[in-house]
């Protein structure tokens, strides 16, 4: 709990100075661990301004000066000349393991869905310009974090009702202006290293020191589990604003494999039979062994985790902090701090937090008498899953069940969905079964190529129960243009997103499902050629009939046959059988 | 134009249509010769094609599995526990095998069917770092297809699970599914995913079923079931991706229960013997209650295929893992569904094939055989105008026969389905069946009052029949070949129904002959006749076989969703009622009419 109220305190500590960064490690069940990098950078007390998209916007940037300090200087005129006020992208790849691991990191606020995710809040003074405004923002974070965020248009983008009421602040430069929260997601983009390349580039560090230069993209995507997140946020006072850059990076790591993998290499190669680890009660001789967990004696430290040592603080000055905490169960886990410069090596036992110093390289140590031994994993308030049912071609069935493990209270929750066009839902199709009922319900159903299906609802479940909801759709056809040039796995439907809401309706934890794979009905494509080369032959074959009936003249039978007696061929046909018959009587 | 004209003026001026008419018999005979010699042809050396990989991306055999050397520890290891289970009582609830699936890190939970009052347990491992949409299945049955506990299969299972854990080059989730038997308890599993299961792990692009009985380390070949259901069957590639596995082991594989001694003949009669096993067991798949347990999946867009281990000896259990850890990762590999290859085919071995282009025609030559007959019939005793006017009462008539059926169908699947004694209603219900269908065949010999049917109807409502049967052996064709193929051939005889009739009337040979050949082939040509003989004959019947096999067909609709049931009890049975009730209440006396028009 120390923890947790250290954790909390945290940006507090991030925001009397410019720059601020923490590393938390926690071991969790099964030898895993969870690593989350936390970097918080502001850009002080500017005056807001408003950069019409009609006039020319470059100027109102530049004439506004600006001291940027450690504030990465590339992004501010990105989210300043389409009038951001608020951006959260999110970069996330894998499955969260609810029961082992438990809740989400930061009770899921800096956690996306499987794929790539971005939402803003942007000042605009119509609908239009808002729009116009999103897709300058997705095209030049597109550019900027190498992803497909150009792929976000108007048939992804939605208005998510229920985090608007949440929004709060109004810092609109105009009375005339609003502010609009957009979000899109794109489920089936990959997250790799040239993600983080540009991640890094936004801290003043950029990875070279501090908790940064631990962040090594071999080691990163070798996890379970990854999520990688942006917040810009703007804070105002009455005249002048602020804008906070939040980074974070969570990831788990499988510790028993990463350090088999530092042992013995990349290649799962059986172990010699004296290294084998054998439950001695079962049956057990040279041949035979039951096989036991994986170890639970061990030791690890970050140069075999990260592959790297962290290149000493952040920066010299004092302002600043790198901070390191361990969330440790002291009963079975202890840790050591290695920190060297040059050939002197200092040994000490590693605090709850630790303050990175100078330039020293740190390495941590981390050893424990029983890995199976670790913190109280927190239950989530709430459990979803989400599947697709049926199997025919032209329709199916959305099936979510949301369960309240919690015993005593009751749970409140937002259920947002974004279903692409050619998912045709169909709400009154909806049924609901167990404890639980649905509190209000917002659905805006999609319109073909333009806008996407947007399902909300708000549901209460009460304690110890499951609420299970489906719902039908079709499927539609699309243009053949639409279709993805090769047969495919299928379209990727978004992850839904569960809030938990407090009494006061605002989020405490959320949560993404996982992505859902679609198959729609794919025609044939070789089938227009046979309908082309059908079509041919039919029109052929009739203008040859007609033709014949144009050209040629009409006659009975007999006088055909008497036409035909003295055509060329019967001629021939005459004089050959005559030659026969010559022949045969010549004999 | 010119040239069609120039031939119909040849065909009418030189009389070519009664002479014409004379011989359709013999040409719809032709016709159904031909089928069968077409199928008898395709086994012979340059008709049939090799197997090859058509998805580049499954690379099967390209990687070394090391499930080898220590693991092997570790298979007796849970081998000595696992032979010590009493399997019938684990199968419901098996809190050991939960616990160890556990430990090495997979998520497990459980289904219950009401419909067969069982609990399957499945296990989850989630890809790491995967997107969670796609997902290969691995099934270890506890009852094998031949009712044995699947002992190798039990300690593969969770010997496979500890080693797939510990890789993390997953793109798909891998379920380990643990079910009574292959057959109704998977389908049941199989359906609860697609519908009620919680814990589920998206969409399943492929499916293993391992039968593994013996609890020695040593095994002889690899035997591979890919029947599906409806005429399903898993895409050829997948087949291919195994058997090109187990060659890279040196492992050798055989397909339809054959010795693969005789399947490394490489001659006419081994390859014959494959296919024509093959189409029999397509057409009765579903049917039978020792299903290899792969059809379970059949109708869910999911490749799947059984293995098993036969034989005693050559080879040893880490192999047969090493298989399917090998045709995972290929599966794991593909970064689209299974599209390549085929999905129509018949296998002649292993790595021999043919393609429904080459196999198709011959059920289309049995179609055209009955369609000439119908032609036949009709030509016989009816002419256009009276066509015409009595079309619809013949419709009439055998859509009422046709209600008849599915009343009795679905009453007899009723009772079957819920009867707490499902064989003993069953043996019942057969009994009935074949008294009927004897009843049926004698009173064509006797009956010779009751003409109920005028002249017209008889023949119309033979043609009808016949005319029937084409069109359900047409639509039929590309989707289920096997079944469609099979009516065609078993129903053969009622084609000859009418030149028989013909030559009653024409007064050649005693009239008594006639009738004993005409009820002869109402007999063989009977669904009833037919169900009972395969029940006989194959799988090592007897008189038990009959039962084992009707209860199965009566069940499979509500077990397994196959069509098979009602395409006898809907298509082919009516039909053959049909002809029956032409022959027994019908008039086909062309001299009556003479008598009238003298």
């Amino acid at each position: 709990m120390q923890l947790l109220a250290l954790l909390v305190a945290l940006p507090v500590i991030a925001a009397q100075s410019d720059y601020a960064e923490s590393l938390l490690i926690k071991p969790l069940p099964r030898n895993k661990a969870l690593a989350s990098f936390l970097f918080d950078t502001l850009l002080s007390l500017f005056p807001l301004t408003y950069t019409n998209s009609s006039s020319s916007g470059d100027h109102a940037i530049l004439s506004v000066a600006k001291h940027y300090l450690t504030f990465p200087k590339s992004i501010e005129p990105i989210v300043a000349s389409t009038n951001t006020r608020q951006l959260h992208l999110r970069f996330t790849q894998g499955w969260w393991d609810t029961e082992s691991w438990g809740r989400l990191p930061h009770n899921g606020s800096h956690t996306g869905g499987t794929g790539v995710e971005l939402s803003a809040v942007i000042e605009a003074g119509s609908l239009e310009e808002a729009r116009a405004s999103w897709l300058k923002l997705a095209l030049s974070l597109s550019g900027f974090f190498c992803a497909l965020l150009n792929f976000v248009e108007d048939s992804l983008t939605t208005f998510p009702r229920h985090d608007v009421s949440e929004m709060g602040a109004e810092f609109v430069t105009s009375a005339n202006n609003s502010l609009f929260l957009m979000r899109a997601a794109l489920p089936e983009e990959p997250i790799c290293t040239e993600n983080l390349t540009p991640f890094l580039k936004l801290l003043p560090t950029r990875g070279k020191a501090g908790l940064g230069s631990l962040l090594d993209g071999h080691k990163l995507y070798d996890s379970l589990w990854h999520s990688m997140s942006i917040d810009l946020i703007t804070e105002c006072d009455s005249e002048r604003c602020s804008l906070k850059l939040s980074q974070n990076i969570d990831h788990i790591i499988d510790i028993t494999r990463l350090l088999r993998k530092h042992r013995l290499g990349n290649i799962l190669k059986p172990l010699s039979g004296d290294q084998l680890r054998c439950d001695l009660d079962k049956k057990y001789d040279d041949w035979t062994c039951f096989p036991l967990t994986d170890e639970t004696v061990f030791e690890w430290d970050f140069q075999k985790i990260f592959g790297r040592t962290i290149k000493g603080a952040c920066f010299q000055d004092d302002n600043s902090s790198s901070l390191i905490q361990l969330d440790l169960n002291n009963t079975s886990w202890s840790a050591t701090v290695e920190k060297s410069k040059g050939d002197s090596v200092h040994i000490h036992d590693a605090g709850l937090v630790e303050r990175l110093e100078g330039t020293y390289q740190y390495n941590v140590n981390l050893r424990t008498s029983d890995s199976r031994v670790v913190n109280d994993i927190e239950k989530p308030p709430i459990e979803v899953s989400r599947s697709l049912t049926g199997y025919s071609q032209d329709k199916g069935g959305i099936r979510v069940n949301l369960k309240n493990p919690s015993k005593e209270e009751s749970v409140r929750i937002v259920y947002f969905e974004t279903l692409p066009w050619y998912m045709r839902a169909y709400l009154y199709t909806l049924k609901k079964s167990g404890g639980g009922h649905i509190e209000a319900q917002f659905y805006k159903p999609a319109i073909d190529r333009k806008r996407p299906g947007h399902l909300e609802l708000v549901i209460e479940i009460p304690p110890a129960s499951d609420f299970t909801f489906t719902y039908q759709f079709d499927k539609s056809l699309l243009r053949y243009a639409e279709y993805p040039p090769d047969a495919n796995h299928g379209f990727a439907i978004a992850p839904a997103i569960v809030k938990v809401l407090d009494t006061q309706d605002s989020t405490v934890y959320q949560m993404r499902t996982t992505t859902l794979l679609l198959t729609l009905p794919t025609p044939d494509f070789s089938m227009p050629y046979n309908v082309i080369i059908l079509t041919c032959t039919v029109m052929a074959l009739a203008f040859g009939t007609i033709f014949n009936l144009l050209t040629k003249k009409v006659v009975t039978e007999e006088e055909f046959e008497a036409i035909s007696k003295e055509s060329k061929v019967a001629q021939i046909k005459a004089r050959i059988s005559s030659t026969i018959l010559a022949l045969k009587g010549r004999k | 134009m010119a040239l069609a004209e120039t031939v119909l003026r040849k065909v009418y001026k030189l009389g070519l249509l009664p002479k014409l008419f004379l011989i359709l018999p013999r040409v719809s005979f032709l016709l159904a010769l031909a089928s069968v010699a077409w199928l008898l042809m395709l086994p012979m050396d340059g008709q049939f094609r090799n197997t090859y990989i058509s998805e580049n991306a499954l690379m099967p055999g390209q990687v070394t599995s090391y499930f080898r050397e220590s693991e092997w520890n570790y298979v007796r290891g849970f081998r000595s526990e696992v032979v010590n289970w009493n399997f019938s009582e684990m199968s419901t609830d098996n809190e050991l095998l939960t616990n160890w699936l556990q430990d090495f890190g997979w998520s497990v939970s459980k289904h219950r069917d009401p419909k067969t009052n069982t609990t399957t347990t499945y296990a989850i491992m989630h890809a790491p770092r995967g997107d969670n949409t796609e997902a290969m299945v691995l099934v270890v049955p506890y009852f094998t297809s031949e009712g044995m506990p699947n002992k190798g299969g039990l300690t593969l299972g969770p010997a496979l699970a500890n080693y797939f854990a510990k890789m993390s080059i997953w793109s798909k989730n891998l379920i380990l599914v643990f079910p009574h038997n292959g057959h109704s308890v998977l389908r049941s599993w199989v359906e609860a995913y697609h519908t009620t299961l919680d814990a589920t792990a998206g969409s399943i692009d492929a499916a293993l079923v391992v039968e593994y009985p013996s609890d020695s380390d040593a095994f002889g070949h690899l035997e591979i079931n890919y029947e599906g259901l409806n005429g399903q069957l898993p895409n050829l590639d997948l087949i291919n991706t195994v058997t090109t596995v187990a060659s890279h082991e040196g492992i050798r594989v055989s397909v339809q229960g054959m010795s693969p001694d005789d399947i490394d003949k490489r001659d006419y009669w081994s390859r014959l013997q494959v296919f024509a096993s093959g189409i029999l067991r397509l057409a009765t798949a579903g049917i039978s209650s020792k299903s290899p347990g792969c059809e379970s999946f059949s109708g869910w867009q999911i490749q799947a295929i059984t293995i098993s281990a036969a034989g005693e000896k050559g080879h040893d259990v880490t192999q047969f893992g090493r298989i399917i850890d090998s045709s995972f990762r290929s599966v794991n590999n593909l970064l689209e569904k299974f599209h390549q290859s085929f999905f129509f085919y018949l296998l002649m071995s292993p790595r021999h094939f043919v393609s429904i282009g080459t196999y198709l025609p011959a059920a289309v030559l049995v179609a055209v055989s009955f369609a000439i007959s119908s032609l036949y019939s009709l030509a016989s005793g009816v002419t256009t105008p009276e066509f015409i006017t009595h079309i619809s009462d013949v419709l009439f008539i055998f859509t009422g026969i046709e209600a008849v059926c599915l009343l009795l169908s679905l009453l007899m699947q009723t009772i079957v389905v819920n009867a707490t004694e499902g064989y003993t209603t069953t043996i019942t219900i057969v009994y009935g069946l074949v008294i009927s269908t004897l009843v049926t065949v004698l009173s064509t010999l006797a009956g010779n009052n009751i003409k109920i049917l005028s002249k017209t109807h008889s023949y119309m409502l033979l043609a009808f029949a016949l005319f029937f049967i084409a069109m359900l052996i047409v639509s039929m064709l590309i989707v289920h070949f096997a079944l469609a193929f099979s009516i065609g051939i078993c129903a053969l005889p009622l084609t000859f129904i009418q030149p028989l009739i013909n030559m009653c009337n024409a007064g050649n040979g005693s009239l008594i002959k006639h009738k004993l050949r005409i009820a002869m082939c109402l007999l063989i040509s009977s669904p009833i006749t037919v169900v009972v003989a395969l029940g006989y004959l194959i799988n090592d019947g007897g008189m038990f076989g009959i039962a084992n096999f009707s209860h199965g067909l009566f069940v499979s609709w509500d077990a397994m969703q196959s069509w098979t049931y009602f395409i006898i009890a809907l298509g082919w049975y009516p039909a053959w009622s049909a002809i029956a009730v032409a022959c027994i209440f019908g008039d086909f006396r062309i001299e009556s009419v003479k008598q009238k028009a003298d």
